[in-house]
């Protein structure tokens, strides 16, 4: 597929992941971490990158998600005081787990996060 | 939400939370996990749960993104190039939020995960049941 076509969906498949995102709540990376593989093949030989690189698009994405729920009163950032620091950490670790992890390892929990995600989100 | 917590229930909602984190540390998300938790156990309504959610990511996929910017891993200019587009989703959905039914979208978005998961596992199981025929190593 020619390049310019790649990134022509690669723009349009993140656009939908920050609708989703924006309007569900949830499964905008999921859906950026599936089509990337595909679209970016020789950039990402290795798919754990092609996962790394898609939340790490996402993250201003939900930051501004977050802006504008807070906006709309609908983010209890007190609630959330007691999650942040085990967010902060448990991200750390999975990070230092990466490279320790077997890409096909990491592939298959993706796939059943995926599933799973999927199923809670119909019958949710 | 009851913002009040004592030692064992906060103590039980940091250890969920953290493996969760480690998940989306991972680089494979959290597949939404905290919303369940935050809905079934904390008793938090689904919209503020969402919003906890996409918090919660923030916090943890920029702590590992530390990391992956010192094993120097991320693709900068592509990372860029996806993150403009997704924030021009994010205003579309907030604008979009009050005309679409989240409901509807949420269950073909759902049917579309199923599908494309069972895809990849699926496929992933043929390739290393084929690379075991042939004596080849399994796909990476």
């Amino acid at each position: 597929m020619a390049q310019k076509i790649k990134n022509i969906f690669l723009a349009v498949t993140a656009g939908v992941a920050g609708l989703i995102n924006s309007l569900i709540g949830a499964g905008g990376g999921i859906l950026l971490s599936l089509t990337l593989p595909s679209l970016a093949k020789e950039a990402f030989p290795d798919r754990r990158d092609a996962y790394i690189n898609s939340q790490a698009a996402m993250i201003p994405g939900c930051a501004l998600s977050c802006v504008i729920y807070s906006m709309r009163g609908m983010l209890n950032t007190v609630g959330f005081s007691l999650f942040a620091i085990p967010a902060a950490a448990g991200g750390a670790i999975g990070s230092f787990l990466l490279s320790k992890i077997k890409g096909s390892v990491i592939q298959t929990i993706f796939a059943v996060l995926v599933i799973w995600s999927g199923i809670r989100m119909i019958w949710g | 939400m009851n913002n009040n917590y004592d030692a064992k229930t906060g103590a039980v909602s940091s250890l969920v939370s953290l493996l969760i984190a480690v998940l989306s540390g991972l680089g494979v998300g959290s597949g939404g996990l905290l919303v369940i938790w935050l809905t079934m156990f904390e008793g938090v309504s689904p919209q503020s749960a969402r919003g906890m959610n996409l918090l919660f990511f923030v916090f943890s996929a920029s702590a590992a993104l530390v990391f992956h910017i010192l094993r120097k891993r991320l693709k900068y200019r592509l990372v860029l190039f996806m993150a403009i587009f997704a924030c021009l989703g994010t205003l579309a959905g907030s604008y979009l939020g009050s005309m679409i039914s989240s409901d509807h979208l949420r269950k073909f978005f759902g049917g579309m995960l199923v599908v494309s998961g069972g895809y990849t596992l699926v496929s992933k199981m043929m390739a290393k049941f084929k690379g075991r025929g042939t004596n080849r190593s399994p796909v990476k």
